[in-house]
């Protein structure tokens, strides 16, 4: 079972497992674009506190390719993955971090091959795909680790803590949203229009479902975990209501998950608006979290700490004299939110568990297995993503097929 | 220009009745510890404040008896 402390272990290097140190861990990344050259940065650059280094690389677009290699110039390369697999035999792992289609392949094929597989999020651009890759990790048992990196943020691993603790007393509503005012276009080089749907993936729906997979899929990770639980159902709706660029995806989105004991994941996210950015509450009885910002408030808040005596003395003095004199009131007080400013998570909030992840991909290497229900977490969360585009395209609500249900494949570790 | 000559009487006398208004405002002090249960510690700890109390009351009795003073020279005059 997944337990926030069983990953703050990980990430303490608790029950890290390393025996010599020699026993170094060689990755390939395959997808060398924006987010596959910022996590081969990473590991150039710290992957040695964890015996860590990349040795291939693969990219079928050559400028990017290039790009990377010229940060890791002793890394092979290669423009087609098989070949990778087949010829660096020296590779422990693989890192995948090509367009959301093109996850499969590489990972099921990984996996086969007895590689572990660190995986970017969502999973896959069909269920079919994404149950496919599911298949292949029960399969193969090694570890097929999916980039949700709120698993491993300390503010995120203790918050969840406080859920499970009953801090925040009965959770019945979470509430999340992204929103960002920016067209989401990656340039596409001068005189190569034929490049559009190949750098500008995410706006096409033959390869994405935009900002469901890759923005919604974190935070439905983060409501499965703060439930234990998967939706039993979701409705939605969705528009392309401001970017009306030739993109299939849309830029406006409103869904709702629902779960068994009735609790209610509302989300929500645009791309024409800043103002509030992103967020994810867990709304209980007794409190609220408020991870992003790395905020916790009770419903009951502490009273401040009283005043010195003598403080007291001057305050009561000058209500007596100055004080109002109430000549009516309200019979009804506006229902303005609290304006307690809570307490932090964490007092250091330094890190987004974007490195951290390769704590528990280090440790799943070096231990030849994955770390018990983490893969779970993304499975679900992938799924429900696909599942929320369904829900928005045909207007109804959604429940997830059953064949989809992997607890037929390990029971105990369902989250 | 005439020098002003201040007595040793009068600073003595100056001096005693700052002291009873230092002595009144540590009073209120402890008053308002007793009345709002507060930290008995806070009588050390707030005497900074309790210094600045006890000079405003102190200014206070010069107001007062500088009213009192113009009063009774009012008086004789008529
Ligand atoms: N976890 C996060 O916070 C986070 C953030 C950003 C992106 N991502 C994920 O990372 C993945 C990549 O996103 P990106 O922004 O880097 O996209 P990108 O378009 O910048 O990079 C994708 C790269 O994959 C390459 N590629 C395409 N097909 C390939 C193939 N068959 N073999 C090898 N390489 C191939 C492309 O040439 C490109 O260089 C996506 O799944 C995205 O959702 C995750």
């Amino acid at each position: 079972m997944l337990t926030p402390i069983s990953l703050m272990k990980v990430i303490a290097g608790e029950g890290n497992n390393r025996s010599t140190p020699n026993d170094k861990i060689f990755l390939g990344v395959i997808g060398t674009g924006s987010r596959g050259h910022h996590l081969a940065y990473l590991i150039k650059e710290y992957g040695h506190e964890l015996g860590m280094e990349v040795t291939a690389l693969c990219d079928v677009y050559q400028p990017h390719l290039e790009h990377t290699h010229a940060m890791i110039p002793e890394a092979k390369v290669y423009n087609d993955y098989r070949r990778m697999l087949d010829e660096a035999t020296e590779l422990h792992g693989v890192i995948i971090c090509t367009p959301l289609h093109v996850h499969a392949g590489p990972t099921i094929d990984s996996l086969d091959r007895g590689l572990h597989v660190f995986c970017e999020k969502a999973m896959a651009r069909t269920l079919d795909d994404t149950y496919a890759m599911a298949e292949a990790y029960y399969r193969t048992g090694k570890s097929l680790h999916i980039g949700h990196q709120r698993l491993f943020d300390p503010k995120f691993l203790r918050g969840m803590n406080k859920v499970y603790n009953d801090d925040l007393g009965v959770v019945t509503q979470i509430r999340a949203y992204w929103h960002r005012n920016n067209d989401w276009r990656r340039p596409v080089p001068e005189g190569q229009p034929e490049l559009e749907r190949f750098i500008n993936w995410r706006l096409y729906r033959d390869y994405s479902c935009g900002l469901l997979t890759e923005l919604a899929s974190h935070h439905i990770q983060v409501a499965n975990w703060a439930k234990k639980a998967r939706p039993v159902e979701v409705r939605g709706t969705g528009s392309i209501s401001f970017w009306r660029d030739g993109r299939e995806v849309e830029d406006n989105v409103a869904l709702i998950f629902s779960y068994d004991d009735g609790t209610q994941f509302i989300y929500d996210s645009m791309i024409q608006n800043r103002r509030h950015g992103l967020e994810v509450q867990v709304l209980g009885h007794k409190g609220t979290l408020e991870l992003e910002t790395n905020n916790f408030f009770l419903e009951e808040p502490p009273p401040p700490p009283k005043p010195a005596g003598i403080v007291q003395l001057l305050q009561d003095l000058e209500q007596n004299v100055l004080g109002k004199v109430p000549i009516g009131s309200s019979s009804w007080d506006p229902e303005i939110a609290m304006t307690y400013k809570g307490e932090s998570i964490v007092a250091d909030n330094n890190t987004d568990g974007t490195f951290e992840q390769f704590y528990g991909f280090a440790k799943a290497i070096r231990e030849d297995k994955p770390i018990p229900g983490l893969f779970e977490e993304g499975y679900y969360a992938s799924l429900w993503t696909l599942l929320g585009q369904q829900a928005i395209d045909t207007g109804k609500a959604v429940k997830m097929p059953e064949k989809y249900d992997i607890s037929k494949f390990n029971p105990r570790e369902f989250v | 220009m005439k020098d002003i000559v201040i007595k040793g009487n009068r600073i003595k006398a100056e001096l005693l009745m700052l002291l009873y208004c230092y002595i009144a405002a540590n009073l209120v002090n402890v008053y308002a510890i007793i009345k709002y249960e507060t930290s008995w510690i806070e009588i050390f700890t707030w005497q900074r404040f309790i210094l600045f109390i006890a000079v405003l009351f102190y200014v206070v009795t010069i107001v007062v008896r500088l009213i009192v003073f113009g009063f009774r020279k009012g008086m004789r005059k008529t």
